[in-house]
């Protein structure tokens, strides 16, 4: 009898022994795999790197690498310290400010297939895990931000981060995992502050910690305190570096509230505003800014993959509920106060904020959901465990991640081969320019001017100052860019005749969501 | 739970509303944009207003009764009585002919003040900034003048004028030392090039005036500016936070209990 329970203890723990040995395989077959996708995403990104400032905000940074002044827009409020401290610190490597700015995106971007892997992993098995971070890193659009001059690169990467020490926090309320997660916030949001709803993470954390019953209330209230004392802290310190850069806490707090004002109410104009019915805004966002643009890049096979994969894992999740008990109200609780719960609050947080408050022209300003919203997708179709419904979820996502890869690959390269259509202006203006002639624009005349356009260019924003302008140089020609063009037509009832459409430049409006399309064109007045 | 899910859509809206509204409320300031200067404003609308075929005399008036008292007090009586003899005798080149005067003039004061306050580097770099939105002002009028082949030069002096003011760097990276030489002589070639094409019509006050930090007759400090603030709104938006968090406490409180 005794012979026999020793035997079977026997048994079960070298059965668990040789479990642990297959579990410590797998992971490091996972750990490996990660690996490989980190140097094989920073390889094909370091001959991919963007070489263009091709927009207000990149021209911004830019020249943000030379000299730090918000006044001078560059870079606008907030100041994006620690994205311009990384950037120069690129420089070391690389003398151009473009490439500088883009490999440090790219550098970042690498290392978060490890956070991504990290987060999935508390889900999904090893390698699924690692299928679960090539996916994410593969977005197409996504991986254009890597490797241009534009601070979403290294924003998406930090977020990342951030969110792997929010899971931990809420797996662990211990004060250093919040002192990790306080600090990659003051990172993320000196990377880029329009990621601010994300911190609602760190909310949640304080008011569970706030609810926990199993420490008095001076000890919850001494820990809050310090936990709010420290997150401040690391606050403070991105604010104080650009508030010293500037000259004075005052006047840089004034900057802030000045770009503000102008950031949001009018700032790139057009469809942005308030011209756009609230529905429609609704349907542009989530249907293009977040879906077709953000995530697929307007390429219809990803569309559809990801729609049957999408089918497929609903599906296996109908019969998985079938099966297991119907959710109850214990289990509720302890989804509320699980990690899974806390980055789906920060994701809806985030959503409500860039559908209200960000310019809808822009759709990288989804980049954060397309990331999140496909991250989910493959953990929860390779979480399925039922045989047969598990292998086709599994094929899906790898074809899945495939094709995105070719695709995001393309398209990488098409941006840092095709010149830009803000370039291809200056282009001609340096090629055919009468020193006196005048060139009206919008916010393309911030990039005109870095790429030193030998003539005059003039931003506008009104036809009667326009007129008045005009009138004043009669003796010069006049040329307009067609943002310009559209909007005098918006203000007054100017026939088409004024005007000579003298050239049309495109380059991929995916790359380029408000100026990929530039008309230019002579007044005859 | 029906508890938590109450308090967390509190924190979620208050988070959305701090996010939302400090910006919001922030509109209410005009200071911060380096890109406007209010009398270069109302020149630009002054302008606009006048241009057209039938000129709009009345949204002209009141561009300038806006500003009226500001030049007063800066550029002095003698400037505003010009002014409102031209107004007064809608003589539409005599307005403008006398507001691009009016211009020159706050440019001097601009840098004016920007010389004699040039260890502040924040202050400098604004009073900078606004010297050059005021030139962007005059620039279309400088086509046909002698200045004409000087805009890039008139472009690039302010760059070096910039530049001369040194930088406290990020971090200590990209520190730059003043170089207040520098920032002198370059003021003093966009000024001299600007300031004597664009005489008042009444040549009463101003004309002519040479760049002179001690002879300005402002009694103004240099930044005083017609401060905007929508106090009620910031109030407001911080009342409403407030007003949620001890919403948030006093729920709380009461599950304890």
């Amino acid at each position: 009898m005794n012979g026999a329970k020793a035997e079977s203890a026997r048994a079960e723990s070298a059965k668990a022994e040789r479990a642990k040995a297959e579990s410590a395989k797998s992971e490091r077959l996972g750990a490996a795999a990660v690996l490989t996708l980190v140097l094989a995403y920073a390889a094909f990104g370091v001959f991919h790197l963007s070489p263009w400032a091709a927009s207000w905000d990149e021209v911004d940074f830019t020249l943000a690498l030379d000299r730090f002044d918000l006044l001078a827009m560059q870079p606008h409020a907030p100041g994006y310290p620690y994205f311009i401290l990384g950037g120069r610190l690129m420089r070391l490597l690389s003398g151009d400010p473009v490439l500088a700015l883009g490999g440090w995106n790219l550098l970042l971007a690498s290392s978060s297939a490890w956070p991504i892997y990290r987060i999935a992993r508390r889900w999904i098995p090893p390698v699924s895990a690692s299928l679960a971070a090539a996916i994410v890193l593969t977005l197409p659009m996504n991986w254009t931000l890597s490797v241009r001059p534009m601070s979403e690169g290294a924003a998406l990467a930090l977020l990342w981060w951030f969110l792997w020490s929010l899971v931990r926090l809420a797996e662990r309320r211990s004060n250093g995992r919040w002192l990790a997660a306080a600090f990659l916030f003051g990172l993320l949001m000196g990377t880029r502050l329009s990621y601010v709803p994300f911190g609602i993470g760190l909310l949640i954390a304080g008011i569970v910690e706030a609810r926990d019953l199993r420490r008095t209330v001076t000890q919850r209230v001494l820990r809050l305190t310090g936990w709010a004392a420290s997150a401040a802290a690391f606050q403070f310190f991105w604010v104080g570096a650009v508030a010293a850069a500037e000259g004075g806490f005052a006047e840089t707090l004034r900057l802030f509230a000045g770009f503000g004002e102008g950031h949001f109410t009018e700032w790139g104009g057009g469809v942005s505003q308030a011209g756009l019915p609230f529905g429609e805004r609704i349907w542009r966002f989530a249907a293009d800014n977040w879906l077709w643009t953000g995530t697929f890049a307007r390429f219809v096979p990803l569309a559809v993959i990801t729609g049957a994969l999408l089918i497929w894992t609903a599906w296996g999740w109908r019969q998985r509920w079938a099966v297991s008990n119907r959710p109850n109200a214990s289990s509720l609780r302890r989804l509320t106060a699980s990690p899974a719960f806390i980055l789906a609050v920060c994701v809806l947080a985030y959503a409500l904020w860039a559908l209200l408050g960000q310019n809808i022209a822009k759709p990288r300003h989804a980049a954060p959901l397309a990331a999140l919203s496909m991250f989910a997708l493959a953990a929860c179709a390779l979480r399925l465990r039922i045989g047969r419904s598990r292998s086709a979820a599994i094929v899906l996502a790898v074809l899945l991640a495939a094709l995105q890869a070719a695709e995001g690959a393309r398209l990488v390269s098409l941006q840092q081969h095709e010149r830009p259509a803000v370039y291809q202006l200056a282009d001609a203006l340096a090629k055919d320019s009468e020193s006196s002639a005048i060139l009206y624009t919008w916010e393309e005349e911030r990039v005109l001017r870095y790429l030193n356009v030998p003539i005059q260019t003039q931003p506008i924003f009104t036809y009667e100052y326009f007129l008045a302008n005009a009138a004043a140089e009669r003796g010069s020609r006049i040329l307009l860019t067609g943002s310009v063009w559209d909007e005098f037509r918006r203000q007054a009832d100017v026939p088409a005749a004024k005007v000579r459409l003298l050239a049309v430049y495109r380059s991929d409006s995916r790359l380029d969501p408000v100026y990929g399309t530039i008309a230019l064109y002579e007044w005859k007045g | 739970m029906k508890l938590l899910k109450v308090r967390t859509l509190i924190a979620l809206f208050s988070v959305l509303l701090m996010a939302g509204i400090f910006p919001a409320s922030a509109g209410a300031y005009s200071y911060g944009n380096a890109n406007t200067e209010a009398v270069a404003e109302t020149f630009k609308l002054i302008v606009s207003k006048l241009n057209a075929d039938s000129p709009d005399w009345t949204a002209a008036k009141a561009a300038y009764a806006e500003t009226r008292s500001e030049i007063d007090s800066h550029f002095g009586k003698d400037v505003t009585k010009e002014l409102d003899d031209a107004f007064a005798a809608q003589d539409k080149d005599r307005v403008l002919k006398d507001w691009k005067g009016v211009l020159v003039l706050n440019l001097d004061r601009r840098f004016t003040y920007a010389e004699q306050g040039f260890e502040n580097y924040s202050d400098t770099k604004l009073l900078l900034a606004k010297a050059r939105a005021t030139y962007e002002a005059l620039k279309p009028y400088l086509s046909g003048t002698p200045a004409e082949g000087k805009l890039t030069e008139l472009d690039q002096a302010f760059d070096k004028a910039l530049e001369a003011l040194g930088n406290p760097g990020l971090l200590g990276v990209g520190k730059k030392d003043p170089n207040p030489e520098a920032f002198k002589q370059n003021i003093k070639l966009i000024y001299d090039t600007i300031a004597p094409l664009f005489p008042m019509a009444g040549a009463a006050a101003g004309g002519g005036a040479t760049l002179d930090p001690t002879a300005s007759p402002a009694a103004h400090a240099p930044m005083a500016e017609t401060n905007k603030t929508n106090a009620s709104v910031t109030i407001g938006a911080i009342a409403v936070v407030v007003l949620l968090a001890a919403l948030l406490f006093w729920r709380m409180r009461r599950r304890k209990a």
